[in-house]
This record gives structure tokens, C-alpha cells and sequence, in this order.
């Protein structure tokens, strides 16, 4: 896709965000006799939002179009892919937190990353090991026994 | 007790040995605190909070003081060497400081705002000794309207930031607001926005989503390519940690007028009630930029860049102390904490403070100068020890970080909701920066959204006639600002053709009108001083533009 297309896309996505979330306003229900609901101060934002949405669509519709190269094309993919899987490995991790504790599951999400983004040899793996749970460990001593916070401690431990 | 007797009371106690101690011990906790990336000054002042209980006032001041200098000071390591401000107060720092540090001037870099952060905490303490009472008397002056108007100037002056950018900037500071406007309303309670969702009615947190914004953009902005990722964040961060100080300030003597300016913008800035360093940090880097003769070269590593932010977040932790000791009044989230550690103490702040407890006043005020040494001694033996964490790769450090963040994020509530809402914003930060989006006003519109809708209900409630935005003087005074914020990337591009090279002449003349609508002698004076600089640039531009008419018609 190219860059205008990509922009024009961009700010009718925020247009149609601004319009809806416009709409979800009117779900408000306020305290009977309230003079200034809770609707106005999100409903003055979409409105200057909306607004500037618009403006950025006429800006991009008037932008000239730039197709992109395959090479920049594999630039792309490389850097989505990097970002995307930290963030699907950070979902996995929320997702364990309640299910295998705050340690166990961040050893897995600092290992899962290092691996997807580190070299794939032995010894590498062995290193992003020891950093996965080395950093847990830290993590443990600093929060749990030094801050005393009480971390999530895992369900599927107590089913063993 | 005279004030003087309280002066001298206040300062035998502070050099009492143990007195000293603690406060170094305070510093020493805040650095380090301030110094990762996940943590706030806020959460450092409550870690430390419990550990005063059993004290005395004047050593669990002293302690609470060192932890809030320490901890803004702390806060420019992180920003310089990873690129994550821990608070809003060091965002501005970002900008230059982490491309100086790419250029392998860790050292410099460091130096440059470690010495500009002291000098502006150490003046700013210093200058608040002096000119405290009729300071605080401006914050009690501008009303409901007038900080309504002053959050939009600091929105709309950060969008000006963005160059080119300014609808991006403006999107993203209503993004912002959106954020924080989800859930509850802050005057009624009323749930908006949640879509029904009963996780949502307590709204999104600021902090996870200041964490979530720039610790994902910023580390995934690091590793554009598996190859990158391996790389370190600079090459020879192993070997060039020494800060040269000579060099330092040299520069900072050179950039005097910026250091000052800097200050006086962070003191007027912390003297406002809820206007903390968030927004001066910005206001202050706008400014230097906009009065530099190299402007372009902002935002890749120049000095005036990091003495500027940081000079001034100091000095407005030094303005907000004082509004919290003279009216009760905490200037952002750190100085509530600071607030919450005084009543442990039995030391309630009031307008009649000063007169009542002028020793405690003076406890606070010398722990605060003092505080400052402190952070230049410690600092310079810690910043050896924390360059060398640039020196591993980054794919290691953004897989560490992120989940120290994560947990950092989750011990602020003990709440998973918190790690949620980092994770979400973390995509959408990602995702703006992707898409050319500036990221500082999202992150303002986020940390005011709350004050301005309060401020707004308050003013609307008292009376809902719009006309007041106009009539009170601060009001007026801040929204022409904005307005002219606004205009000024339009009247740069055009300086040099048309009406717009008056650009500067009617702003000063505009800005001089709210002056004239003030009380007392002093600000009329200051108005007609903005008329005469109004006159004098405006003569100045038309005996230019005739010089070079004369000139093309001599050939």
C-alpha cells in the first residue's frame, strides 16, 4: 500500500473512532438535575478530535502518492514482525500472570523474547536462560522480600 | 519565633551530622529509584514513607526531601541513556540527552544535566528563600478558568513541538484527555465510556500508561532489525564514563541565559498549583529551542537541549514545595506524597505556615539546597555504575525491562488491570510513533486530562457564562498564549513576507492587554514594558523591510 493510502486509512480510522466513541456519550446517564453531565468534557475532546481528524484526511488526500520498494516493503515486515511478536509475548506473559505467578511467567516471557529476538545457537540459548531467571530471581528478592508486594502466586500451582 | 529565628533553629538542625546522613541517604534511595525505568518519584517517596514513621519531623523531612530531589534527578539517567522518562518530568530530557548518549558522550551528556539539574534545584531553592510570599500570591489568583486556559496552552504549545506535525500533535494530545476521561468522571462519579465493561468504571491509570507509551515505542524504535537488536546502545559505553566537568560547566557558564531563563520558567511554573514539571520540562525545551541561534540542530544531541529540561524540572520541584508549604497545595502527584509525609509529621501546610512554623518551613526549604549537593556528590559515583547497562544488547535489555516495568507497573496498586493498561497503550504508543505521531502530547493530555475537566466543571459551575474565559485576566492571558502557540508555526514559515513579520509585535501587544486587567502596580508596569517591546520589535521589522527596498532600488 502506499503512504497516501496508508494515511487517508489512518485518519478515517481516528474520524470513525472520534464518531463512535461520540456516539457511545449518549449512553451517560447522569444524576437527575445535574447541570453539567459527565458527556461534556469527553464530547468537547471528540469534537476537537473529529474535528482534527478531517483535517488530517484533506492533508492526506492532498499527500502525493509514493508506492513502496520491495526492499522497503521487507524492511517493513522485519520491523512489524520484531514489534508484534514482543507484544504477543507480553500478552502470553499477562496471560499466565494469574495462571503460573508473577515469576515464573515473567522467566518465560524474558526467555520467549530473548529467543525470538536473540541468536539461535546453544550457548545464546543457555545465556538467555540464565538472564530469564536470573532477572526473575532480582525481581522476586526486590519485590517480594524487599517491597513486600504481594505478587500474583499462580492457580495452577495449588492444583498440584 | 521571628522568621530569622526560625531560619537559624532550621539550619543548626540540618547540619546536624545525622540530619545530613539521612538527607544523603534520602538522595541516594531517589537516584537510584528515580534512575529505573518503571518507577516515579511518587513510588519512591511512598517506599520510603514507612521508614519515617518512628522519626522525628525534622530527620523524616529531611529523609522525604532527599528521596523527591533525588528521585527528578534521578529520573534524567534513565531518560539520557535509555530513552524511557520515569516521570513526565523528564520527557523533554529524551529528546537531546539520548541522542548525545548515541554519539558515545555518555559522560557529557550526563554531566550536562546532572549540573544543570543542581544548579536549577540549588537557584531555585535559593531564590524561593527570597521571593516566596508573593509568589504563592499569583497561584491564588488565577482561578478555575485561568487553569483551564493554562492546560490548554501547555497542550497546544507541545503539539507546536511537533514541527510539521501540529494536527498529529493536537491528535495526540485529545488522545490524552481521551484516555484519562474513560471511567468515572471526576466531578459526579458517572461512568462514561466503558462500553459497559465494569473494569473500565475505576478509568485507565496515567502512570501505566506513561510506562506502557514509551517503554514499547521506545525499545521497539531500538530494534528496527534483528540485527539492531543485538547491537548495544553505544559502542564505547564500556569505556568513556567519566563526566567532564570543566567541560560542563563551561558550557552551562556559556548557555547562563538559558540556565536562568530555564529556572524562572520552572519556578513560575511549580508556584502553579497542579502545573508541575510535566509541563515546564516542555515549556522550557519549546523555549530554548524557539531562542536558539540553531535551532535545527534540537533533537540531535545539542546542549541547550538537556540544560534546559533539565534546569528547569529541579526549579519547578523548588516553586511546587513552596505552594505546598505556603497554601496546603501539592503542585502534581510527587508533591501530594510530599504532603501525605508532612501530616505523618504532624506538620499540617497552610497559609499561616510560615509564621506559625517558620523553623519547619526552613527544615524543608534547606533540605531541598541542600538535597542538591548531595545529588551532585552521589550521582557522579552512581552514573558509573549505571552506563555500564548500555553496554548490553538491546534485545537483552528490552526483554529485562519490559518486565521489570510490568511489575513496577502492577506494585504501584497491586492490581493486573495496571500491566493491561501498559500493554494497551503500549501498542497505541507504538503504533503513533509508527505513524509519525508525537508522543509528548499524548502523554500531557494524559497526565492533565483530570485537572483541566475539574478545572472546567468548577469554572462552568460557578458560572456558566463563557465570557469569563475572556474577562479574567489569567484566563485571558493563558488562552491568548495558546492561541498565539497555535499560530507561531504559521507566522515562522512566514516571517520574512506580509503582516506575519508582525508576528512578534502584536503577540507581545496581545499578551500585554491581560497584564493592564491585573491588580497592584508591578503588572501594569510589566504590561507597558510588553507594549514598548511590542513598538520597538515592530519599528525594527519595517526599517528592515524599507532598508532592503532602498537597497533592490539602488541595485
Amino acid at each position: 500500500m502506499s503512504n497516501r493510502g496508508t494515511a487517508v486509512l489512518l485518519a478515517a480510522f481516528l474520524l470513525g473512532l472520534s464518531a463512535l466513541l461520540f456516539l457511545q456519550t449518549f449512553q451517560v446517564r447522569n444524576f437527575p438535575g445535574t447541570r453539567f453531565g459527565a458527556e461534556i468534557w469527553p464530547r468537547a475532546i471528540l469534537i476537537s478530535m473529529g474535528l482534527l481528524s478531517v483535517i488530517l484526511l484533506l492533508q492526506s488526500l492532498r499527500k502525493s502518492t509514493v508506492p513502496l520498494t520491495q526492499e522497503a516493503l521487507k524492511a517493513v515486515f522485519e520491523r512489524e514482525g520484531i514489534a508484534w511478536s514482543v507484544f504477543a509475548c507480553f500478552f502470553a506473559f499477562l496471560w499466565l500472570l494469574p495462571r503460573l505467578g508473577a515469576y515464573p511467567a515473567g522467566a518465560l516471557f524474558v526467555f520467549a523474547t530473548l529467543t525470538i529476538l536473540g541468536p539461535k545457537t546453544l550457548r545464546s540459548s543457555l545465556l538467555h536462560l540464565g538472564v530469564a531467571v536470573g532477572s526473575s530471581v532480582v525481581l522476586w528478592v526486590l519485590f517480594s522480600q524487599v517491597l513486600k508486594v504481594i505478587a500474583p502466586s499462580g492457580r495452577w500451582w495449588a492444583l498440584l | 519565633m521571628t522568621l530569622f529565628d526560625g531560619f537559624l533553629l532550621a539550619l543548626s538542625q540540618m547540619t546536624e551530622p545525622y540530619n545530613l546522613l539521612l538527607l544523603g541517604a534520602g538522595v541516594l534511595a531517589g537516584l537510584l529509584v528515580g534512575a529505573i525505568p518503571g518507577f516515579s518519584i511518587t513510588m519512591a517517596v511512598v517506599i520510603v514513607l514507612p521508614f519515617t514513621y518512628g522519626m522525628e519531623t525534622t530527620p523524616g523531612l529531611a529523609i522525604m526531601l532527599g528521596v523527591m530531589v533525588g528521585g527528578i534527578s534521578g529520573g534524567l539517567v534513565s531518560a539520557m541513556l535509555l530513552g524511557i522518562p520515569g516521570t513526565p518530568a523528564s520527557v523533554a530530557t529524551t529528546f537531546d540527552g539520548l541522542p548525545m548518549v548515541r554519539k558515545g558522550e555518555q559522560g557529557y551528556a550526563l554531566g550536562l544535566g546532572l549540573w544543570a539539574s543542581c544548579i536549577g534545584g540549588f537557584v531555585s531553592g535559593a531564590v524561593l528563600f527570597v521571593l516566596a510570599p508573593p509568589l504563592g500570591q499569583i497561584g491564588l489568583e488565577i482561578g478555575p478558568w485561568g487553569y483551564f486556559c493554562l492546560i490548554l496552552f501547555a497542550l497546544t504549545i507541545t503539539a507546536s513541538l511537533s514541527d510539521g506535525n501540529m494536527i498529529k500533535g493536537l491528535i495526540a494530545a485529545c488522545i490524552g484527555l481521551l484516555a484519562t476521561a474513560v471511567g468515572e468522571d471526576q466531578v459526579n462519579g458517572i461512568t462514561r465510556l466503558t462500553f459497559g465493561n465494569g473494569d473500565l468504571d475505576g478509568g485507565f491509570a496515567y502512570l501505566p500508561i506513561l510506562i506502557g507509551v514509551f517503554a514499547f515505542s521506545q525499545l521497539l524504535s531500538d530494534m528496527p532489525t534483528r540485527a539492531a537488536a543485538r547491537r548495544t546502545l553505544s559502542a564505547d559505553a564500556a569505556t568513556n564514563v567519566r563526566i567532564p566537568h570543566l567541560r560542563v560547566l563551561k558550557q552551562i557558564v556559556k548557555h547562563w541565559l538559558l540556565t536562568l531563563r530555564s529556572i524562572a520558567i520552572g519556578v513560575f511554573v511549580g508556584v502553579l498549583p497542579a502545573a508541575g514539571a510535566s509541563i515546564s520540562n516542555l515549556i522550557s525545551y519549546d523555549q530554548a529551542r524557539k531562542n536558539s541561534k540553531n535551532p535545527e540542530a534540537f533533537g540531535t544531541g545539542t546542549e541547550e537541549g538537556i540544560i534546559a529540561p533539565e534546569s528547569t524540572n529541579n526549579a519547578t520541584m523548588g516553586g511546587a514545595l513552596m505552594v505546598l508549604v505556603a497554601l496546603g497545595i501539592p503542585g502534581d502527584a510527587a508533591a501530594a506524597a510530599v504532603l501525605a509525609a508532612l501530616l505523618v509529621h504532624d506538620v499540617a501546610p497552610s497559609p499561616t505556615f510560615m509564621t506559625e512554623r517558620p523553623d519547619v518551613v526552613y527544615v524543608i526549604l534547606l533540605a531541598f539546597v541542600i538535597g542538591h549537593i548531595f545529588v551532585l556528590l552521589l550521582q557522579s559515583a552512581a552514573l558509573k555504575i549505571f552506563i555500564r547497562i548500555v553496554g548490553i544488547p538491546i534485545y537483552i535489555l528490552a526483554g529485562v525491562i519490559l518486565l521489570y516495568t510490568g511489575m513496577g507497573v502492577f506494585a504501584i496498586n497491586n492490581t493486573t488491570f495496571d500491566i493491561w493498561t501498559m500493554f494497551l497503550f503500549g501498542m497505541v504508543g507504538y503504533l503513533m510513533m509508527r505513524f509519525n505521531f508525537p508522543l509528548a502530547p499524548l502523554i500531557l493530555g494524559t497526565v492533565l486530562g483530570p485537572i483541566g475537566e475539574v478545572n472546567l466543571m468548577r469554572a462552568m459551575q460557578i458560572s456558566p457564562d463563557l465570557m469569563n474565559f475572556i474577562t479574567r485576566p489569567w484566563a485571558l492571558l493563558f488562552l491568548t498564549m495558546a492561541i498565539l502557540s497555535l499560530l507561531f508555526p504559521f507566522a515562522k514559515a512566514r516571517s520574512k513576507s506580509g503582516y506575519w513579520k508582525y508576528f512578534g509585535a502584536v503577540s507581545f501587544l496581545l499578551i500585554a492587554i491581560p497584564m493592564f486587567m491585573m491588580q497592584g502596580s508591578l503588572r501594569p508596569i510589566v504590561g507597558a514594558a510588553l507594549i514598548v517591546a511590542a513598538v520597538w520589535t515592530a519599528y525594527r521589522k519595517f526599517s528592515n523591510t524599507s532598508h532592503t527596498h532602498e537597497d533592490l532600488r539602488h541595485g
